[in-house]
């Protein structure tokens, strides 16, 4: 149940991260094409690619934790025992954890003080823009706890051996 | 350090930091004013209220140092009506082109009640506005030709901030306005993706835009005003002896700033223009009667959001 | 608190906890512990820290060079440089530093410059049989060029926050930045003979023809990115995407190697290096912004100029405290803190701005491939593929031939600033 629905979410964040890229290219092509051939430019083309960009880079966090793509130093763990591994891996978790409690619950609070606040040219409120770090939190939360739950369930299945 | 400033108002002997953030470079007008700022309020409150200065942006953009300002990580801000105008709406109507026949027109406008509503506005929002000075007023540079009337700017490429009052402007006159970001400009004129901008003296002079322009109509398109800010938490929160005080020292810097700093940057930026070979069209030499004309659509499309603002800004004259 | 603050993020990198993770909780438990400022300034700087345009540009040559790659483009222009280059020591190495020197020329950014050349060269020298970690710490050590030579956003900032010309900046940038290519390129001289990389077999000129005309699409991309950005058509940041749509045109309709399935795997993995290289700038740039209000630079610079050395010696330190600085932060927030305090301290030991100006973003530029936080290291690992941990002993050599070159720019200012009065 809990892989799945881990599966599933992951799947539907690739899903949006690659459309947002798409989207991000088409943006900025359009916005050359349009002054160059067309010499009219839209105060927003440019704010929107930016804005997605941030989306993708904080949305992103999650999948990265699943193809191990999150920059770390991993040769001196290695040098450890298997059960000192273990222990540091628990440990990274929840390292990993507070700190997105802490982008969640800081975040919250930075979203919920900006709905007042417009984006220059968009004007829509910023704190719709700002949800995308608590969101990024939570994904990336439970992709962590996926990831120790595998980590721990083979780490498992090779000591009975 | 931030709490330090709350300590402060309980016992009135302690020391407290304030820190000031803002994006003009030390030697720009914004950046000496800071200085001057600070040095006085450390004389006045005798060394019990000392300012910090961050200058040059090194606290972020002017829109993330009002947030920081909001949040509390910044005491005091100087800062563009613009960035302040995604937190006070109201403040974009500064942005309307040829709103202000001269300076003393806007200081006359922002010194009553039009910049009182502005400050109780700002203060809902949680800013304590402390003071509006003269940032600027943005001209016309570019690097194709003299331009004296609207049909000079016709197909020009012009950059701009990405701000609908700015870019609908240059619609009205006929160029084509292209937002772009300030640090991507120099380097885009330089190559041609934009004939030209519409810079305030501060970037012609200290964003270097004058190596890169050959023609300067000094036309006060528009008015920018400065804005000096206070996390509204913060100042309610100081002693009433250090309101008194520290409001002296930002009257005393206004007027400083309206009678030296101001104008003598302002003659200085002609004497640069010259030395570099920027050809300074003056005002006497331009239609300004036309361009008032061609940006009249610019009213119509924005009217209705300032309310009764522009009509009593009009009749303050 | 700094002391505090560096054994926590000691601790945290070495037990492989994320730099994202480890520089953003640092940073937060001193800044809470020290009550320094408000907490929502979390959020608030690692948002703003990503939201900046020309910041697209890498996500954009990251994706330009992998649909290269899968396109066919790459290895058209791999095969070409090999009948120019590849009988000679380290030839696709020295390509990959000449075509980040080209690209220097067309961006002001060193993180665009590594993203857009590492992404074609990087696979291109492992097919080759290079070492993967060599073939990254060369397009890392490379990608430094793209502020050196001009354009260049940070000379731009440095000229606007030290009051001195642009153009005189991108003047004296030239010969340092060829000095600079030219030198890495001798490291990969030597290293490429020590490892014995077999070199393949001259080709005659006819060959070359053959080569050229069949890689003459592939050889327009750089001509179409050249000619707009001077032609005025588009800005280098807006060049990453004519980069990308032009390779995927080429690819799809041309060389018919990309279909859906592998334009997804082109898009996903371009997601998964942005967001994992994003997130530590973001953080790291909170981490900027907690040094800075507590006036660390600030502090270290006042110092060092404070002493009563020789200038010679007061310059050394400058540069010493430049490189440590440069460990931790990105070169332009170093400029905007830095440029007030040490500028007028050289002027008055006799140097001259400009010449100043070139020094502080060589050294500065050398921040970028110096860990822990090094941006360039940061995107050549992942676009190479490799550890992040792989490319710090390869980077070395490097790191100490640019710290020879910024004794060299020192000692000899006719190479920075003779160009710029050579024009007046
Ligand atoms: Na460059
Ligand atoms: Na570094």
């Amino acid at each position: 149940m809990w892989s799945k629905s881990i599966r599933a979410l992951n799947k539907g964040t690739e899903n949006f991260t690659m459309i947002l890229l798409v989207i991000m290219v088409l943006l900025v092509f359009f916005q050359i094409v349009s002054r160059a051939m067309f010499s009219t430019s839209f105060s927003w083309t440019n704010e929107l690619a930016r804005y997605m960009m941030v989306w993708l880079a904080f949305l992103g966090g999650g999948i990265a934790f699943q193809h191990n793509a999150h920059i770390g130093i991993e040769a001196i763990v290695e040098r450890f025992s298997v059960r000192w591994q273990k222990f540091i891996q628990l440990a990274v978790m929840v390292i990993c954890i507070s700190f997105f409690i802490i982008l969640i619950v800081t975040g919250l609070e930075f979203t919920t003080s900006s709905m007042t606040q417009s984006s220059p040219a968009l004007n829509i409120p910023m704190g719709l823009v700002y949800l995308a770090l608590p969101i990024s939190g939570i994904l990336q939360i439970l992709n962590v706890v996926d990831l120790n739950l595998n980590y721990f369930k083979s780490k498992e299945t090779e000591s009975e051996r | 350090a931030c709490g330090n400033s709350e300590d402060g108002s309980a016992s009135g002997a302690e020391k407290s930091t304030l820190r000031y953030g803002h994006s003009a470079p030390p030697t720009d007008p914004g950046g000496v004013i800071a200085d001057k700022i600070a040095a006085d309020t450390a004389e006045a409150t005798g060394g019990e209220v000392a300012i910090e200065v961050f200058p040059s942006g090194q606290l972020g953009g002017e829109v993330e140092i009002v947030e920081q300002l909001r949040s509390g990580s910044v005491d005091m801000a100087f800062v563009t009506g613009g960035a302040l105008s995604n937190f006070v709406p109201d403040i974009a109507v500064l942005d309307m082109p040829f709103l202000f026949d001269d300076l003393d027109h806007a200081k006359k406008v922002l010194n009553g009640e039009v910049g009182n509503q502005i400050k109780e506005k700002a203060a809902e929002e949680g800013f304590q506005i402390l003071g509006f000075y003269d940032y600027g007023e943005g001209h016309l540079a570019n690097t194709k030709q003299e331009i004296k009337e609207p049909g000079d700017l016709k197909g020009l490429q012009m950059r701009t901030l990405e701000n609908d009052i700015f870019m609908d402007t240059f619609k009205a006159l006929g160029a084509d306005p292209v937002p772009m970001p300030f640090p991507e400009v120099y380097s885009a004129i330089q190559q041609g993706v934009v004939d030209g901008t519409d810079p305030v003296n501060v970037a012609m002079i200290g964003g270097k835009l004058f190596e890169v322009t050959d023609y300067y109509t000094e036309i006060s398109l528009n008015y920018r005003s400065g804005i000096l800010l206070m996390n509204k938490d913060k100042f309610d929160g100081l002693e009433e002896e250090t309101k008194t005080e520290l409001e002296t020292v930002v009257q005393d810097s206004i007027d400083h700033y309206h009678s030296v700093v101001y104008p003598e940057y302002e003659e200085s930026v002609k004497e640069t223009l010259t030395e570099n070979d920027v050809k300074i069209v003056p005002i006497e030499d331009v239609d300004r009667e036309a361009f008032v004309e061609a940006v009249q659509p610019v009213y119509e499309q924005h009217e209705a959001r300032f309310g009764d603002l522009i009509e009593r800004i009009q009749n303050e004259k | 608190m700094i002391i505090t603050l560096i054994v926590i993020l000691t601790v945290l990198l070495l037990i492989n906890v994320p730099i994202a993770v480890a520089f953003g909780l640092g940073t937060f438990i001193v800044v809470f512990m020290s009550g320094s400022f408000e907490v929502t300034t979390l959020p608030n700087r690692m948002f703003n820290s990503l939201d900046s345009f020309p910041l697209l540009a890498a996500p954009f040559f990251i994706l330009a060079g992998k649909i290269m790659e899968h396109g066919g483009i790459s290895e058209k222009l791999v095969t070409f440089a090999s009948s120019l280059v590849g009988h000679l020591k380290g030839g696709l190495a020295h390509v990959s530093i000449i075509a980040c020197m080209f690209f220097a020329a067309l961006s002001g950014s060193a993180v665009a410059t590594t993203a857009a050349v590492g992404a074609i060269l990087i696979p291109a020298m492992v097919k080759a049989g290079y070492d993967r970690n060599f073939s990254a710490a060369v397009q890392a050590a490379g990608g430094t060029t793209g502020i050196i030579i001009p354009p260049s956003v940070p000379m731009v900032l440095f000229a606007v926050t030290g009051g001195v010309s642009v153009g005189d900046l991108f003047l004296a940038g030239i010969v340092p930045g060829v000095l600079v290519g030219l030198s890495l390129m001798v490291v990969a001289y030597v290293y490429s003979s020590m490892k014995g990389y077999k070199t393949t077999a001259r080709v005659n000129v006819s060959g070359i023809g053959r080569s050229f005309i069949d890689s003459l699409l592939a050889l327009f991309m750089p001509v179409i990115i050249l000619g707009g950005i001077y032609g005025g058509i588009f800005t280098p940041t807006e060049a990453s995407v004519v980069a990308v749509v032009y390779g995927f045109l080429i690819g799809k309709f041309v060389y018919k190697k990309i279909d859906y399935a592998v334009m997804k795997e082109i898009l996903l993995s371009t997601v998964v290096i942005v967001s994992s290289v994003s997130l530590i700038i973001a953080s790291a740039s909170f981490f900027g912004l907690w040094l800075t209000l507590e006036r660390i630079p600030h502090t270290l610079g006042t110092l060092v100029g404070g002493t009563s050395l020789a200038p010679f010696l007061v310059m050394m330190m400058i540069i010493v405290l430049l490189l440590i600085v440069g460990t931790f932060m990105e070169p332009m927030s170093a400029i905007i803190i830095l440029t007030p305090i040490l500028l007028p301290i050289v002027i008055l030991l006799g140097y001259d701005p400009v010449h100043f100006g070139i020094i502080m973003i060589v050294t500065l530029s050398i921040g970028l491939i110096t860990p822990p936080v090094g941006l360039n290291l940061f995107i050549a690992a992942k676009v190479g593929d490799i550890r992040y941990e792989s490319i710090v002993k390869p980077i070395i050599p490097f790191i100490l031939i640019l710290i020879i070159d910024v004794i060299l720019i020192v000692l000899l200012p006719q190479i920075s600033v003779g160009v710029a009065n050579l024009s007046k």
